[in-house]
């Protein structure tokens, strides 16, 4: 039985040890929301944010977390999302213990924003320790290089 | 009169054999069930067994499962190659005893006995209805609809319990139960007897761990004591208040 989830134009297959979802959240009064992709090593909690809350806070020493976000068509244009063509892989010196949407001691954060396929996307990894950085680097490039876009319809 | 006598006789045979067949059938249906580990005793309820069903050839041929949730977003939960075992429930919206699986299910966190996960997974939307699935399941439990989850462990019918042992990547038991108590009670015995070994339980804490914790920070607020309050951290036995 094949790993690899797809929906509405987007494709991800998680590696072995890895689950992954790709959903949409129910829109609040007067919000339009777009697909989001999870990905970590440990098994994803029912009630979680869109950046992770509810699921970081749990990440022990040798896991990770990778997250996809897409934005609206229109922010594809913009400097932030437009710098980026292609789906960035990530290296070991991109993490930061302040690129935590929450500060936890000792996991490291990056977040890079790109577009492709017209498609604006925020990516959003955590590792659970900076002293690991390098392997679960390693780890989360895994689930990233199986990330697929295709034109939205 | 002796060709009516005659008939009769020949239908008399004719319907003896036909019932010699049927009971012949009968018989084969329930040996057949009962190699399949299924015994209609409704005194006894047939168990789960810890170990795993000589009709798996391998116990080791374990999938990770891959499906849409009732809300239709795709998923992929990993059963093997983690350090937490996980407890599949194969359920259906349609069978009388999966009924009581999904109440048990939807009002509480189940406590597993280990700390594994437990997983329902029904057929894929081309079989079920998810929305009826959707009715059926709480927030508590993950549901995967997967037919090719069905399709893969064999499932021979519901309800049907699978449990995966997520550090060596094996089938450890599996069976059918006709209570949710049974299915905990065995896999107890079999975590007092070291069957399964987990690495590590689910990082969410047991539900009698929650309802612990909610009533002991009750019980701390009707006392007065609040999340950073100093006698919460005293620095030397017998110390009431204090910092850190």
């Amino acid at each position: 039985m094949s790993r690899r989830l797809s929906a509405a134009g987007l494709a991800v297959t998680p590696p072995p040890g890895w689950e992954a979802t790709i959903y949409r959240r129910a829109p609040g009064p007067g919000e339009q929301t777009y697909l989001i992709v999870h990905a970590a090593t440990i098994p994803l909690p029912p009630d979680r944010g869109d950046y992770g809350g509810g699921l970081v806070e749990l990440l022990g020493p040798d896991d990770a977390f990778v997250g996809f976000l897409e934005f609206g068509p229109q922010a594809a244009s913009t400097p932030l999302f437009g710098r980026l063509t292609a789906i960035p892989a990530l290296t070991p010196d991109a993490f930061r213990p302040r690129q935590l949407q929450r500060t936890l001691p000792g996991q490291g954060g990056v977040q890079r924003f790109f577009t492709v396929s017209g498609r604006a996307f925020c990516l959003y990894a955590v590792v659970g320790s900076m002293a690991n950085r390098i392997p679960l680097t390693y780890r989360a490039n895994q689930v990233i290089g199986s990330f697929a876009v295709e034109k939205a319809a | 009169m002796t060709a009516l006598v005659v008939g009769l006789a020949v239908a008399v045979g004719l319907l003896g054999l036909l019932v010699a067949g049927l009971l012949r059938g009968h018989a084969e249906i329930l040996r057949a069930l009962n190699q399949l580990g299924v015994d209609l005793d409704p005194s006894k309820a047939t168990p789960v067994q810890l170990r795993p069903t000589p009709a798996r050839p391998a116990a080791t041929d374990v999938a990770d499962l891959t499906g849409v949730t009732p809300a239709g977003d795709a998923v992929s939960l990993a059963v093997s190659g983690v350090e937490h075992d996980t407890l599949i429930a194969f359920l259906t919206s349609g069978c009388a005893t999966c009924r009581g699986f999904w109440e048990a299910f939807a009002s509480v966190p189940p406590d597993v006995p280990g700390g594994a996960r437990l997983v329902v997974a029904t057929r894929g939307p081309e079989a079920e209805s998810p929305g009826v699935i959707a009715g059926l399941a709480g927030a508590e439990v993950p549901v995967v609809m997967s037919t090719g989850a069905w399709e893969h462990y064999d499932v021979p019918y519901a309800p049907y319990f699978v449990y995966v042992s997520g550090p060596a990547s094996k089938v450890v038991g599996e069976g059918v139960a006709a209570g949710w108590e049974e299915v905990r009670s065995l896999v107890a015995n079999a975590v007092a007897d070291g069957t399964t070994r987990p690495r590590r339980g689910l990082h969410q804490r047991s539900a009698a761990d929650q309802r612990r914790d909610l009533e002991v920070d009750r019980q701390l607020k009707a006392a007065g004591i609040e999340p950073g309050d100093p006698r919460l951290h005293p620095t030397a036995l017998g110390e009431k208040g204090g910092g850190r």
